[in-house]
């Protein structure tokens, strides 16, 4: 194990990583996207003049026409006529009927979907709400119309998500500390049991520096998640069951520090903090898969919110994703390796001074 | 008898019990009997701590009973508060009974025990005593509770089920823990080391003795009694496998 922490490739390696991942993370822009729809109402029996203002497009540089649909349910309706007024900015202009496959359209919300072949499909969803008819209203006939056909942004980017926004960029930063906090934890009761079967106070170092680390990256994992459900969920702490977990987790290791600040022999330290070490891991991990059955959480992947890599872990982001991870474990065992040279320094000059 | 002499002394003739614990031919149940009686004697003994646990949750409940009189909330207390404060009391109680299942002998007794049994005997012994506690402590406290704000509780066989695993669960969690602390030299560490590692499980207990308060129970209320029941089960076979570490010196 030492050997490994003495050697130097692994740090070079999850620096040029973690480099990499600070810079495209933050400077790569994102993907297409449709920012504001404006006027937000409509009314049936009308011709509407929709004004849509794009994020990251670039409508100039579109080469075949571009297409605007309403969309509700399965029906959509074509855009007799788009407007492109600059790279950020589309006039469309769309007759709406009276009903929609034989449904009534009135007071009903429409998701809207523009297409073409340089910033590819893109939507947002209950962009406008269609109200009832209160001025002269235009005998409009329903017309059966095509779905659009998906085209792909010929931009590089990361997706474009609705609320997200800009914010997705954080999962390069929050998912991976929280991988790193598991691991090093990991690491930690690994070592504790090595402890108890080989009594060497060399794992207790190596189970007491990682419990360090582990916890110091769980601290940024729930400031950099706090940030995130601040700006998407609309509050610092919602009530998550994987926020309440986290809190749990911080809680058992910073007593499990209290612990072994309140002994002063090292080999009874060592003991007793490796018992409580295996006790609390077992216990956090039998909690961590009962937990989710009391409450739903907010996170993908529970509660029938979709899992990220449904549709949101596309090519640019695993790109980043993946050397984030391991850049960040890289950080943190290079931290753990570091608080274990410092603790074998001091031990041997404590020794020396003895 | 002084309470200090009455810490350090047995009479002679459990002394004699205890060294018979050496001997081959009792069985296993017949010493972890032996020790679980032992453990009962030393605390009926010792009046004092008995008696102080008692008068604990009598004046808890008391304090709770006047101040939710004072807010004018006594009577009628909705079910779900009654849940809470039912629980927080209970959590407290433990905490309060099992801190002192290792401080109140001292290091040398142990060494003694240490020559005569195995420790997984010990630890098997402290976890069923401190079992038949807190379960003495949750009757008696529904019953204060019942006396002073009222039974909202319907389905009383379920509620004595989970009150018996949270019970289980409450004294396994927290008698390694007060060995750890006792071992660290500060009773207090208890409190401190097993808050943490207790609030989901407060929690499961509290929604499942929710169900109780109605005559109909969820679809999935045996999925959650029996994980309850392998929660208790990996609580007692992490006890018996650390607790010899934690023994030696």
């Amino acid at each position: 194990m030492n050997k490994i922490f003495a050697q130097y490739w692994w740090k070079i390696l999850g620096m040029v990583l973690l480099c990499c991942v600070f810079l495209g993370g933050l400077l790569l822009p994102l993907s297409p996207g449709i920012l504001t729809v404006n006027p937000d109402t409509a009314q049936v029996g009308q011709q509407e003049l929709l004004n849509i203002e794009g994020y990251n497009t670039e409508f100039l540089k579109a080469t075949d026409d571009i297409k605007v649909w309403l969309k509700w349910k399965d029906h959509y309706i074509l855009a007799d006529d788009v407007k492109v007024l600059d790279n950020q900015h589309l006039q469309a202009t769309v007759l709406l009927p009276y009903t929609l496959g034989e449904e009534d359209l009135s007071n009903q919300t429409m998701d809207i979907v523009v297409s073409d072949d340089c910033n590819g499909t893109i939507s947002q969803r209950n962009a406008l709400v269609i109200g009832v008819n209160n001025r002269e209203p235009l005998d409009i006939k329903e017309k059966a119309c095509n779905p659009p056909i998906i085209q792909k942004s010929t931009l590089f980017g990361f997706p474009y998500r609705e609320i997200l926004n800009e914010s997705i960029r954080n999962l390069f930063f929050h998912v991976p500390m929280w991988f790193c906090m598991v691991s090093l934890l990991m690491f930690s009761f690994i070592a504790a049991i090595m402890y108890l079967m080989k009594g060497d106070i060399k794992y207790d170092i190596y189970s007491s520096a990682a419990a360090q680390a582990g916890l110091l990256f769980g601290t940024l994992g729930i400031l950099t998640g706090m940030l995130w459900a601040n700006y998407t969920w609309g509050a610092p702490w919602p009530n998550d069951p994987k926020l309440n977990g986290a809190a749990i987790a911080m809680m058992i290791y910073i007593a499990y520090a209290i612990l072994r600040g309140s002994v002063n022999d090292p080999i009874r330290k060592a003991k007793i903090s490796a018992v409580y070490n295996i006790f609390a891991y077992v216990i956090y991990i039998a909690f961590i898969f009962v937990y989710p059955r009391l409450t739903d959480s907010l996170h993908p992947g529970n509660g029938g919110n979709p899992a990220f890599s449904n549709y949101d872990l596309d090519s640019s982001m695993r790109l980043f994703f993946y050397p984030a991870v391991i850049a960040w474990t890289i950080l943190g065992f290079w931290l753990v390796s570091l608080k274990i040279r410092y603790k074998f320094a001091l031990q041997n000059f404590e020794e020396s001074e003895n | 008898m002084s309470n200090i002499e009455a810490f350090t002394s047995f009479k002679r003739k459990d002394a004699f019990k205890i060294y018979n614990l050496k001997s081959t031919h009792l069985s296993l149940i017949n010493k972890t009997y032996t020790l679980i009686k032992k453990e009962a004697l030393m605390e009926l003994r010792n009046k004092y701590a008995l008696a102080g646990l008692l008068l604990y949750v009598f004046s808890t409940i008391f304090v709770l009973y006047l101040a939710l009189s004072n807010q004018g909330a006594a009577k009628n207390i909705e079910v779900k508060y009654w849940n809470v404060l039912f629980w927080i009391v209970i959590l407290f109680a433990s905490i309060n009974t099992i801190t002192k299942s290792f401080v109140h002998e001292n290091s040398n007794r142990y060494l003694y025990y240490y020559s005569l049994i195995s420790p997984v005997l010990i630890i098997t012994s402290k976890l069923i005593y401190n079992v038949l506690l807190m379960l003495v402590i949750s009757i008696l406290s529904v019953t204060l509770f019942a006396v002073v704000l009222g039974t909202p509780i319907k389905n009383f066989p379920l509620f004595f089920v989970v009150m018996l695993l949270g019970s289980i669960a409450f004294s396994f969690l927290f008698t390694l823990l007060s060995s750890i602390a006792s071992k660290a030299g500060n009773a207090s560490l208890t409190a401190i080391l097993g808050l943490p590692l207790m609030v989901i499980l407060i929690m499961y207990l509290m929604r499942l003795s929710r169900e109780c308060f109605f005559l109909e129970h969820s679809e999935n209320l045996w999925i959650n009694l029996s994980i309850l029941c392998l929660f208790n089960f990996v609580l007692f076979v992490l006890s018996l496998i650390l607790f010899p570490y934690l023994w030696r010196d």
